[in-house]
Parts: C-alpha cells; structure tokens; sequence
C-alpha cells in the first residue's frame, strides 16, 4: 500500500507519481490540485486503502 | 494535509540542473528516446530546447513544486528529527559523498543512503555523480510548506 500520493507540478501540467515499480509519472488533465486531493482522500476513505490503478481512472 | 516541497529557480539555474542530472544535452536526448514512456524527461527535453533557444530569458524565475498527500501517519516519517537536520545541514554545507554527509551527521551511511534516496524520489534533492562511485548530495527544495487539507477555506489564504 503506498504511504502517500506524490504529485509533481514541475512543467506546469501536473503528474501523478506512482509507487514503486509501477510505472511512469502520468499527466492529470484538467484538475486543479483541491479536487486532486479530494479525489485521493475520497479513495482512499471509501477503500481503506489506495489501488493505484483504480485511483488513477478516477484522477483521469 | 498536504506537504509541498518548492524550489525557485532561474532558467539557467533549469538548464545547469538538467545537464546535472543527466550528463548532457545528449545524454538526455538519448535517454529520452531510449525511454518514451518517461513523461518528465520527456518534458525536460521540450523545456531545455525552449529555454536554450531563448537566451533572454535566462533571467527568469521558475516555480516547481512537488506535492505529498499523506494516505497514512507512516508518510509523516519524513519529518524525523534525523531528516529534518539532514535537510537543514544541506542548505548550508556541501559534501563530496553520501558517506562524507554521514560522518559530519554522526549517522549510518546506509541510514542516510535511504533518506536521501527518499528525498530523491520526492525530488526534493539530487544525488549527483561524483569521482568514482560517490554521489553528492544537492539540495534543491527551498520551502516545504504544510498545508492543513482544507486550506482553501480559510480566509487568510483567500485574501492571498
């Protein structure tokens, strides 16, 4: 289970950094950084925990 | 809450981090192609050629930040008292190696290894090559900000 969700605004568009060895930094499109964040709090509330891959269709 | 690691930096403070980071103009061009699914370096390639082709904005600020959002009470471990002074010292000091860094900490150097690397993945330093097999630990974060989760909601930030 990731400890944390990194994201990386470094280019302007912000990416999503997944845990270890599960690929590479994904862009989130059109989302500001609070709806990120309740994005990632509601997930991680309703599965407690983070599926990854799930979380991210739901940042997509 | 939510922490952000900042760094403030000018174009040509960019430009000499990225040829840090990756050996060359080259060597990221390389790499970059070796690599498609690397969206960062990727961006970094497009960014590098921008910036080098406008020689006039060397001057300019750039903002980056990188955002934690703690899903457990194990993530808040990157504020030990150990890390917190790890980071304070590298404002300040410059160290040839890791070990190096560890002896000034009176610290294991595979404790230290493992904070670094931990920052590394949070972009909040760079561990450069050095003679040999040494990396040198290089500060790139200047502000860590907590924000408390609903930050947005407090007038004081509305009126910023």
């Amino acid at each position: 289970m990731p400890q944390e969700i990194i994201i990386d605004n470094r280019h302007g568009t912000p990416h999503i950094h997944p845990p270890k060895k599960q690929g590479d930094p994904i862009p989130i499109r059109a989302k500001s950084f609070e709806e990120v964040r309740d994005i990632v709090y509601r997930h991680a509330e309703r599965n407690r925990d983070v599926v990854y891959r799930e979380l991210l269709e739901e940042l997509r | 809450m939510i922490i952000r690691f900042e760094q403030s930096l000018t174009v040509a403070g960019f430009l000499a981090e990225v040829k840090r980071h990756y050996g060359s103009e080259e060597e990221l061009r390389r790499y970059s192609k070796r690599k498609p699914k690397d969206i960062l370096a990727a961006e970094d390639l497009e960014d590098f050629e921008y910036y080098s082709k406008h020689p006039e904005m060397q001057f300019e600020k750039i903002r980056r930040a990188v955002s934690v959002i703690p899903v457990n009470e194990q993530a808040l471990s990157i504020f030990s008292p150990e890390r917190l002074r790890l980071l304070d010292v590298l404002s300040s000091k410059q160290f040839e190696s890791i070990r190096q860094l560890a002896g000034f900490l009176k610290r294991d150097v595979h404790n230290v290894h493992e904070d670094l690397k931990r920052f590394q993945a949070l972009r909040v330093l760079e561990l450069e090559r050095g003679p040999g097999n040494s990396r040198i630990p290089r500060l790139l974060a200047q502000y860590i900000t907590i924000l408390p989760t609903h930050w947005e909601k407090l007038e004081a930030f509305k009126e910023g």
